[in-house]
């Protein structure tokens, strides 16, 4: 064996607390879908603890006002959960599209933010409803912070993901764009929520995730489609700011060019999922 | 026909299916040892020095080999017979590294772990020369030449001059010109089988090595040059093979396998990784070609000048061979009357490229084809017209070897395909005006057949009836999984009576099979099925003599079918009749023949596809595709589909994501793992329909031809015809990434 | 370390490094040898197995992570030798070529066809997606598995 590195797979969340208030380094492993991929190494020493029998950790509540996703819960269950469906769309749609089915079925939502890569499908739609974290301190603390306050070096492990009720909007959606249409790794992804008042966007919110090292609101995009109607002419304006969106966020990069265009691809088929239309409708099409 | 025509499946099927099939990764040998290497970090350098002591300090490490400890010959990977002239300018391992992946050291291990651990404490110093990585600047060729005083850099490593007809007159008399510069992308094979190779030490001082490879002589045939010993002293078999495509042809773990197997003794297996696959092994060239067409107000191609400059890497390989190739591709498909070519293949230090689907032919294709669409759409004519008529008609003579293209059915591609795509009306349907743009494009394509004019093209088979009543094949038979073994088994078992399944072919063996080219230039089904049916025939005629005897018949009453040798009124099964010979103490009968081809027709495709273009994101949808092939007659239907719907994968991956460019800057190929190098994958492939001109070729078994490297030539042109007509662009340049539609659209960079 | 595994059915109590992937294990240690290594980034999926019914990658998974689980192979599919039924297809229907991706492309269409019923093709290619075939353009595999959820389906299973 050319690693001193110890694994423990403990089944519950006291078991894991008593191996965090240990002396040795403690590293975590949930599905193992980044953690794995050829070439990266596992640490030297030290414990490595699998999540993924900690009973406390899977699930997902959807009963109360907040809905509480346990942090070992596969990207796979978020895909196939009706009630989470049902209250975040987005989510679950983004859920659909991470990986292959076998990432899906290992792959877990606290392992999607704690690895915290720019190209994270769930992170953007999490950013969105301003999710936040249940994290377990070195000791047993428990506290919540903000998803955009974890440190994945010293903050701990994340038990759970809770995404408020008050920011779940009747209607959200997410979309992506990567080289090729499935099991891709997103060159750009956006998620959105809001609801319609006398079919105008009201409290419209958008992040899109790629776009940099972390989700990256656009409120200016938001501002062009608030209050209006879906109708070519708000589009137009729509997608003219994405563009300039992009120009603020990754100026000069060689993405830069493709990416301030794409924008107003991957935000037309944002807003055509939101709207529950295709985004072949005519509404889209003569917004060009 | 019993077996010929029909949809058998694989006879190697059920092993397949339930993963029973034994790779060369998956075998178990006792006191296996396992290698693993340092790789060339540097795109061209002096090795200074090297330090095995921390490798060697390492519990379960054999050795370590370098340059220093190792033979030094010079030799080249891509030979298929001992003592073929080629530039032989690479080594197992060499002092000065020409490319970013170039073999530095191994170490052999007790496990691959602990090997691939040690050779990370191998410490190397290394003196940097200059490197040249892009294909244009000959007199970077020359400074790097200087710096090295043994190394070899001609430049070019070959050139191909042509002449046919009158070329300037052609193009003075023209009604219209066109020229474009066509770019075709750096590609690699994927195959799902890592390169792998495992050897062990035989009696009598030699070396076996098993080997999933395209032909067994030539892998003999380059280990003995890399090891400067006599090639009868290794004994090599060919491993099932997990796809190829040609990325397998050419042996590169091979001499070192074998030189570690005999250094110490024990078997020894090295096996690559995904990364390694794609930075150490070959890769399709890069080619960048420009063609002017002159052309007569109604379409005919009146004169053509090609000039093509293929980037071949640091290792000549066979990469001297791609402009010779892609000429004689290039004038087999139209009847072209004034013709001037000029290819080029250089040197750079990059990763060396060799056979990969086509050989040339993709490349050459894509110019051809992109540029003859855009000369029909600017004088206004229609894509399939001009291409039927100019196509060649059959017995054709082509103007470079002089050979006749046989049985060539192109134009039948070109109509049957046209009409069951609805081409005309399809072409002529608006291509849309928001977001997204349909359109329709097409391309047509030939392949050779097998090697001929070549001399060494022949191949030898034996069929024999064994004591316990089966048909023995031996033939040194590189199955790569395209069912060239099955369709083999149907032919010998259609002249036999028998089915495919009772024929057993016994796997290529240099010390048992006679020798062969192997698999290559789509040459099985052609050649080494007339080699089979001949063989068969000779078989069928001694069974019939002999069953004559048995059955105490007269020969002309003797029929074989059903797996009986059947005389009126009463049969024996072919068991009966070993029996029966062998109670007499009489050999049972066995055949031999060695067909040696005299002709090498053309093999003819059209290829439809619609494709989507989303104008704001510059992503392509392949949406339709139609296939028409002419194929003589498919021996297998089943099979002849399979190879052009993966075909079609291949090149929908050329036309629109495979690019394993290589930074000009580092040396560095960017694209070295399925993350970063994107495949076709299942949800991306269109709905494809393929039509079979079977119309006989007189030369091939029961009128066959080839299917297997045609399948995936038409396919980038076509898709990018189809992007140039939804958007009325001049795309040119593979793949067809976003960023470049889009600054085809003026929506990109420049905008 | 000893470690205790349900595989195929049966329990394996093994000596192994607990922190080697799954897949390692299951060829190396065991000569399961029909699925394969092809990338070890999860592009592939000539690793796949079932993981207590569901495809997974056994390249990304460590064996100490198995702890527990029912793993299921190509080699436990059917009885040994005998094609079963969705390979059967997959013969017939020319969906297969060489073969190394095809223990991984069974072990994806069996997860499938345990979960969806009547999945249509384009479930199917999304369920293949993770299974990289590059010798058939997936045709075949997709008509070879739509043919078994049907016959599946007929025979009420």
């Amino acid at each position: 064996m050319l690693t001193a590195l110890a694994p423990v797979r403990p089944s519950n969340l006291a078991g894991l607390a008593s191996l965090m208030a240990g002396p040795r380094p403690v590293h975590f492993i949930a599905g193992g879908t980044d953690l794995l991929v050829s070439g990266r190494r596992l640490p030297e020493t030290g414990v490595i603890v699998d999540l993924s029998a900690v009973a406390e950790l899977i699930g997902i509540d959807c009963s109360g006002a907040d809905i509480r996703i346990g942090s070992a819960t596969t990207v796979a269950s978020l895909e196939a959960h009706a009630g989470l469906a049902a209250r975040c769309a987005a989510l679950a749609q983004a859920a659909a599209e991470c990986g292959s089915v076998q990432i899906r079925n290992r792959a877990t939502i606290g392992g999607n933010v704690a690895n915290g890569a720019a190209a994270a499908d769930l992170i953007p739609v999490l950013a969105l409803v301003g999710a936040r974290l249940e994290v377990m301190l070195r000791g047993g603390v428990r506290t919540e912070i903000a998803l955009g306050d974890f440190q994945p070096k010293t903050g701990g492990l994340i038990t759970a993901v809770v995404l408020p009720g008050r920011a779940l909007l009747p209607r959200s959606a997410f979309a992506k764009l990567g080289a090729r249409r499935d099991l891709t790794i997103s060159r750009l992804n956006m998620a959105a929520t809001a609801e319609f008042v006398e079919s105008r966007f009201r409290a419209l919110q958008i992040v899109a995730g790629a776009l940099g090292p972390r989700p990256l609101r656009l409120n200016r995009a938001e501002e062009a489609l608030e209050g209006r109607t879906l109708d070519p002419d708000s589009l137009r304006g729509f997608m003219q700011v994405l563009s300039t969106e992009v120009d603020a966020a990754i100026p000069g990069r060689a993405s830069h060019a493709w990416k301030r265009r794409a924008i107003r691809g991957v935000g037309l088929d944002l807003i055509a999922r939101l709207c529950g239309l295709s985004p072949r409708d005519p509404v889209f099409e003569e917004a060009l | 026909m019993e077996q010929v025509s029909q949809r058998i499946p694989l006879i190697d099927a059920a092993e397949k299916l339930t993963g029973r099939l034994r790779f060369a990764a998956d075998m178990t040998l006792p006191g296996l040892l396992h290698g693993a290497f340092l790789f060339s970090p540097r795109a061209h350098a002096r090795i200074v020095e090297v330090d095995p002591a921390g490798a060697l300090a390492v519990s379960g490490v054999i050795g370590v080999w370098w340059h220093a400890n190792t033979p030094q010959n010079s030799y080249n990977s891509s030979i298929w017979f001992a003592g073929q002239k080629a530039l032989a300018d690479e080594r197992m391992f060499p002092p000065v590294v020409r490319h970013m992946g170039d073999r530095v050291a191994v170490v052999l291990a007790e496990t691959e772990a602990i090997a691939r651990a040690a050779v990370t404490r191998i410490v190397v110093s290394f003196e940097d020369l200059p490197a040249i990585l892009t294909p244009e600047p000959t007199v970077a060729h020359a400074v790097a030449a200087a710096g090295v005083e043994e190394a070899i850099y001609p430049d070019p490593v070959e050139q191909v001059h042509f002449t046919h007809g009158d070329p300037d007159a052609a193009f003075a008399r023209a009604d219209h010109v066109t020229e474009a510069v066509v770019y075709t992308p750096r590609s690699h094979h994927c195959a799902i089988e890592p390169h792998v190779c495992v050897a062990w030490p035989e009696p009598g001082g030699r070396v076996a090595i098993h080997s999933p490879c395209q032909s067994v002589y030539a892998v003999q045939a380059v280990v003995a040059q890399a090891l400067g010993i006599a090639a009868d002293r290794l004994h090599v078999t060919k491993a099932p093979i997990g796809g190829s495509f040609g990325g397998k042809a050419e042996p590169i773990l091979e001499p070192i396998c074998a030189l570690l197997a005999e250094r110490t003794g024990r078997p020894v297996r090295i096996a690559f990784n995904r990364h390694e696959t794609f930075t150490a092994t070959r890769t399709r060239a890069a080619s960048r070609g420009k063609m002017r067409i002159a052309l007569a107000c109604d379409g005919r191609i009146l004169g053509r000048e090609t000039d093509v400059t293929v980037d071949i890497g640091a290792y000549c390989t066979g990469g001297n061979y791609l402009p010779g190739s892609m000429l004689q591709r290039l004038v087999r498909l139209y009847a072209v009357p004034a013709e001037r070519y000029r290819g080029r293949a250089v040197y750079t230090n990059t990763l060396p490229t060799g056979a990969f689907r086509g050989y040339g032919s993709p490349q050459i294709h894509a110019l051809g084809e992109i540029v003859l669409d855009l000369a029909s759409r600017e004088m206004g004519l229609d894509p399939v017209a001009v291409r039927a008529r100019n196509i060649v008609t059959p017995g054709a003579l082509e103007p470079w070897q002089g050979l006749s293209l046989g049985n060539a059915r192109g134009a039948d591609c070109l109509h049957r395909g046209a009409e069951a795509f609805d081409w005309t009306r399809r072409r002529s349907a608006a291509s849309g005006r928001g977001r997204f743009r349909t359109g329709v494009g097409m391309a047509a394509a030939t392949h050779i057949n097998g090697c001929f004019p070549g001399e060494d093209e022949a191949t030898t088979a034996t069929l024999r009836l064994t004591p316990e009543g089966r048909i023995e094949l031996t033939c040194a038979l590189h199955d790569l999984g395209c069912g060239s073994d099955t369709t083999l088994a149907q032919i010998a078992a259609e002249v036999l009576g028998l089915r495919a399944a009772d024929i057993r072919i016994t796997p290529a063996d240099t010390d048992t099979c006679p020798y062969d080219l192997g698999t290559r230039a789509s040459r099985m089904t052609y050649i080494a099925g007339e080699a089979v049916r001949l063989a068969a025939t000779a078989l069928a005629a001694a069974i019939v003599d002999t069953g004559g005897q048995a059955l105490n018949a007269a020969r002309s009453e003797i029929r074989l079918r059903g797996g009986q040798i059947e005389a009126p009124h009463r049969a024996i099964t072919f068991a009966d009749l070993a029996a029966w010979l062998s109670v007499r103490g009489t050999d049972t009968p066995s055949a031999t023949h060695t067909h040696r081809a005299t002709a090498n027709p053309g093999s003819y495709a059209a290829h439809f596809a619609e494709v989507e273009v989303d104008t704001l994101t510059g992503h392509i949808r392949v949406r339709d595709y139609l296939a028409a092939h002419d194929i003589g007659r498919a021996i297998n239907p089943m099979l002849v589909e399979g190879q052009i719907y993966g075909g079609i994968q291949i090149g929908m991956g050329y036309a629109l994501y495979e690019d394993a460019a290589v930074d000009p800057k580092t040396g560095r190929m960017r694209a070295d793992s399925f993350t970063r190098y994107t495949l076709v994958n299942a949800p991306e492939m269109p709905p494809i329909r393929i039509l079979l001109v079977e119309e006989g070729e007189a030369t091939g078994p029961f009128g066959a031809k080839a299917v297997g490297e045609i399948a995936t030539i038409p396919v980038a042109p076509a898709v990018v015809n189809a992007v140039n007509h939804a958007l009325e662009t001049r795309l040119t340049e593979l793949p067809l990434l976003p960023e470049r539609v889009l600054d085809a659209l003026g929506q990109g960079s420049s905008s | 370390m000893k470690l205790t595994l349900r595989i195929n059915g049966s329990v394996v109590e093994q000596d192994a490094d607990p922190l080697a992937r799954l897949s390692e294990f299951l060829r190396q240690v065991l000569g399961l040898t029909g699925l394969k290594e092809g990338c070890c980034e999860g592009e592939c999926g000539a690793c796949t197995i079932l993981m207590d019914g569901a495809p997974v990658h056994a390249c990304l998974t460590l064996i100490f992570q198995a702890h527990e689980r029912e793993i299921t192979t190509v080699e436990g599919l059917g009885d040994a030798g005998v094609l079963t039924d969705l390979q059967a297809q997959f013969a017939g229907a020319g969906a297969v070529q060489c073969g190394y991706c095809t223990p991984g492309i069974i072990m994806s269409a069996e997860g499938l066809l345990r979960s969806t019923l009547t999945p249509s093709d384009e479930e199917i290619r999304h369920a293949l997606a993770g299974n990289i075939c590059r010798c058939t353009g997936f045709e075949t595999i997709v008509r070879a598995v739509a043919a078994e959820a049907a016959r599946r389906c007929e025979a009420g299973c």
